[in-house]
């Protein structure tokens, strides 16, 4: 659905994103991840034919975006960052201004305008004006903004940046309702907001892709080491010398007290090899008490962490 | 699919209608000849063109200019300062009539009012486009620019001359609802004196053209920012220096001077406010708009290789 070969953008001295390609099939949901400035937005307004790429091409639904720009604009719905919209216009007359400027009749307009007000529960405030809506009902303006015709890819900008938790979860909902059956790219730099809507990371910084892959690969690609935490009550030394000794395990370290005796205790572990059994049989059979054990794998944020501040170490790691 | 094939229907029912329109208006009377002619048909055409391609962005940003106080305040001062100078000028007519030392002075046994009262007053108006046109046009673009509604705007399916013409349009329309008020001048002198009826239909003509090259220039200064304080500064000055144009020459003689003169705005506007209508002014006005468009969609399509 979505083809971006080696796409690059250069402003002057500055190179905002270059060789980035990606391919997504029709119905996933691809996540955009990276700090400020990572060339997230630039990405996006490529594909939606907004600016055009310095070198490299890219297609979208089988149309290239700068040769064909007309007609893959008339397959997307686009949410820009910061969802501007005009404040001096109703919900109902801007969306169906939009609708007019996406090229639809007018016998059409008023039962597409009506959909997406519904999917994005507007028909409360549909004849308000969208200066006076709260923030979170611009968002979901720009959402039902995007939604108009029923696009084939939805491209969304920052989706739920500023938004207060609750507005974030059901804008989440929202997203994931639309995913159904659409290909989807979002944008976000929050990285729980990918692990629960997207079945496709790109980590993108400075400009270039550093990890790429469903979550769960860049999970297991990126985990150098497990680490299993336990906590035991025991006398602590001996605890920590045992459980040293157990094959697998490369380092053990007291993480926290917490009473007398008892101690909190993190296991690291060569990669792929689970050591949670023989753990537990070494404590037990030392007459200790297990109170606690668990395994950590490595968290989304862990690994975004990991390969912006140690771009190097990744792309080792990865093979995107 | 059937989208696209509405819109060429569309199109080719409205270009057959001009055509035909343009064969019953100018049967007898008016037949292409020269390039300019042409011109002119063509410039009709595109602008009936633009009109059912960009009937949304028309629709809009026409409402966008009535929901916006500034166009009120710009309307309500322009109406008060041509309607002081109207207020004057007819003073000062009653005073020459009244005084007859004037009359001697001026060596004529009457005045005509559309002379010195109708002429006048279509002057200042035309003078007075200079500021107001500015004012008008700066929003076009710069506003959207600037709050980023212009990102999404462009992402939809519209081509970059249906966001110029559809804008363009709509700014000129309120030019001709500002033409449609001031009609209250020439009501006025109806009831108080004898204008020369042609001479004022000629006056309206005139400044419809200057309005379509003044808002055209407008339109393209509003590409070139986001700061809409630019984009009118930058309207105002470059419209001034067309209209002065014409008196930067070497006295009135020279090749040079005669460049000038005929880029100039003044040199072209004052025959029409005259009462003459001319081909080469009205050439003038519809290149000059034409001109600007193109400039403005050119602004356009370089942005997106740019930044």
């Amino acid at each position: 659905m979505i083809r971006a070969e080696s796409l690059s953008k250069v402003y002057g001295a500055t190179t905002a994103i270059s060789n980035v390609s990606f391919e997504m099939a029709a119905g996933e949901v691809l996540g955009f991840l990276g700090p400020n400035g990572a060339g997230k937005t630039t990405t996006m307004r490529i594909l939606t034919c907004y600016i055009r790429p310095t070198h490299g091409r890219a297609e979208v639904a089988g149309f290239d975006v700068t040769t064909q720009s007309l007609e893959v604009r008339r397959r997307i719905g686009y949410l820009p960052e910061g969802v501007p919209l005009y404040n001096d216009m109703t919900v109902r007359g801007y969306l169906d201004f939009i609708a007019s400027a996406k090229g639809y009749a007018r016998s059409q307009r008023k039962s597409y305008v009506n959909s997406s007000m519904e999917q994005a529960g507007l028909t409360d405030v549909a004849g308000r004006l969208i200066g006076h809506l709260s923030k979170g009902y611009r968002q979901r303006v720009g959402l039902a903004q995007a939604l108009l015709g029923d696009p084939q890819v939805l491209i969304l900008d920052e989706p739920t940046i500023g938004l207060d938790p609750q507005q974030v979860h059901e804008i989440r909902q929202m997203i994931k309702q639309m995913a159904q059956k659409r290909t989807v790219i979002l944008s976000t730099h929050i990285l729980p907001e990918v692990s629960m809507t997207c079945n496709k990371v790109i980590i993108i910084n400075r400009g270039r892709i550093v990890a790429y892959g469903t979550p769960e690969k860049l999970t297991s690609d990126l985990q150098r080491e497990g680490i299993t935490r336990v906590v035991v009550a025991g006398p602590i030394e001996d605890v920590r010398r045992k459980l040293d000794a157990q094959a697998g395990v490369t380092s053990v370290s007291v993480a926290r007290k917490l009473d007398g005796n008892v101690a909190e205790f993190e296991i690291r572990s060569r990669r792929g090899e689970d050591v949670r059994s023989r753990v537990a049989a070494v404590v037990v059979g030392a007459g200790w008490q297990l109170l606690e054990l668990r395994a950590e794998g490595m968290t989304l944020e862990e690994i975004f962490l990991k390969v912006v501040v140690s771009e190097k170490g990744v792309q080792e790691n990865v093979a995107a | 699919m059937w989208r696209r094939s509405l819109s060429t229907n569309l199109t080719t029912c409205l270009a057959v209608l001009a055509a035909a329109v343009h064969y019953a208006v100018f049967r007898d009377g008016f037949v292409p000849r020269h390039p300019q002619d042409y011109a002119i048909i063509v410039f009709l055409y595109l602008v009936t063109l633009g009109v059912i391609w960009t009937f949304p962005i028309y629709k809009r940003e026409l409402g966008a200019y009535f929901q916006n106080p500034g166009v009120y305040v710009t309307l309500a001062v322009f109406l008060a300062v041509s309607g002081w100078f109207v207020y004057s000028g007819i003073a000062w007519f009653i005073r020459l009539c009244m005084d007859p030392r004037m009359k001697y002075q001026y060596g004529m046994a009457s005045f005509n009012f559309t002379e010195f009262v109708v002429k006048d007053t279509f002057g200042i108006i035309s003078f007075l486009f200079l500021f107001v046109i500015p004012l008008l046009t700066m929003r076009l673009f710069a506003e959207e620019k600037k709050s980023g509604t212009f990102e999404i705007l462009t992402t939809c399916p519209v081509t970059d001359w249906g966001l110029v013409l559809g804008k363009y349009l709509a700014a000129l329309t309120v030019v001709v609802i500002l033409l449609v008020v001031s009609l209250i001048f020439p009501a006025i002198f109806g009831w108080l004196g004898d204008p020369e009826w042609p001479v004022v239909a000629s006056s309206y003509l005139g400044l419809l053209l200057i309005g379509t090259a003044y808002v055209a220039f407008g339109t393209f200064a509003s590409t070139l920012t986001e700061n809409q304080i630019i984009a009118a500064v930058v309207t105002f000055f470059g419209l001034l220096a067309f209209y002065l144009i014409g008196d930067m020459g070497f006295a009135g003689v020279g090749a040079v001077s005669r460049v000038f003169d005929a880029l100039s705005i003044r040199e072209h506007s004052d025959n029409l406010i005259r009462g003459r209508i001319l081909t080469e002014d009205i050439t003038y006005f519809v290149a000059f708009a034409v001109g600007f468009l193109f400039l403005a969609n050119h602004v356009l399509e370089s942005r997106r290789w740019r930044v």
